[in-house]
């Protein structure tokens, strides 16, 4: 019997129009308004109660089904290795970030300096060092 | 916590991602890829999740942070898989036609290995899947029906090993 039949084998039992939510109660979290709602109505419907009984049954063979992969050493290994190459290329690395950093802040202090020295030798602060040479000998002159 | 810290709890995890990608994609290679490239996107496109691991302390606040790590690589590993299903979907023609577990839809595998393999409540599952709580639902029932069908009555550990399909 394929999925299809059996999908309406299962809403063919006529006696209840619940049946075909109850299996949700496996499901749901038992805090949720329909789930409330549902084992309520599993309390009074017998049809109901009997179809979950028989399909959580049916649930709980064939559960162990579901495979566990098997990771083998070697997998294992190889991955853990690739995984190190990520974190590298990624960059994570604590050290290497804050050597990066000072790196970065100390590029930052030179460039600074540099700044400075180039105001300093530009042709606008020669005029100025002009000015207050003058301002000085003409203060010497005058007394 | 430290970077090292947060690439042994990556390592750690590599079990559980693996199995979960390869019941989404069901090939060795192509999983172990999926979980490489889970990982790379993980670290670039939660930066703000990696600065507060990085700066957590020990405790109960890292211990969150580390939870919300791993449902985020896990809702990684779904998208991407979503993606490469659809182009690889012929060559996985073989495993899915066995019967089992294998042979379910994309959607309902992922919904029923997060709920009953890994335990997840129907919320976390929406969050991971994207799915409504009513897909998730009608997935589960129909996942559930199939395996009921194919193993009526049968009880047995399942686990494997890649390659052995």
């Amino acid at each position: 019997m394929d999925v299809t039949s059996n999908l309406r084998a299962h809403s063919a039992h006529p006696q209840c129009i619940h049946t075909k939510n109850i299996y949700s109660l496996l499901d749901l979290s038992q805090s949720a308004e329909a789930y409330k709602r549902l084992s309520k109505h599993l309390d009074n419907c017998k049809i109901c109660s009997q179809e979950l009984e028989k399909f959580k049954l049916s649930s709980e063979n064939s559960k162990v089904y579901i495979p566990t992969i098997v990771m083998d050493k070697d997998l294992k290994e190889s991955f853990a290795r690739e995984i190190e190459d990520i974190f590298k290329i990624m960059d994570l690395n604590s050290a290497e970030r804050l050597k990066k950093n000072v790196t970065s802040k100390f590029k930052a202090v030179d460039q600074f300096g540099l700044d400075i020295l180039r105001i300093l030798k530009s042709k606008k602060m020669l005029l100025v060092y002009l000015a207050i040479a003058a301002a000085y000998i003409g203060q010497k002159v005058s007394l | 916590m430290k970077t090292k810290e947060l690439q042994r709890f990556i390592q750690k995890l590599s079990p559980d991602l693996y199995s979960f990608a390869y019941v989404l994609i069901p090939d060795d290679l192509q999983a172990t890829q999926l979980i490489i490239d889970c990982v790379q996107s993980f670290l670039i496109q939660k930066t703000i999740l990696i600065d507060k691991l990085l700066q957590a302390k020990n405790g109960e606040a890292q211990n969150a942070l580390l939870d919300e790590a791993r449902l985020h690589l896990q809702k990684i590993i779904f998208e991407i898989a979503k993606k490469r299903y659809q182009q690889l979907k012929v060559s996985f023609q073989d495993v899915e036609s066995e019967i089992g577990f294998f042979s379910l839809e994309f959607e309902e595998k992922a919904v029923l290995y997060l709920k009953e393999k890994i335990g997840h409540d129907l919320e976390i599952v929406e969050m991971i899947t994207a799915l409504s709580q009513s897909e998730i639902l009608a997935n589960l029932y129909v996942a559930r029906l199939k395996m009921g069908q194919q193993f009526p009555n049968q009880t047995q550990e399942s686990s494997v090993t890649p390659g052995a399909i």
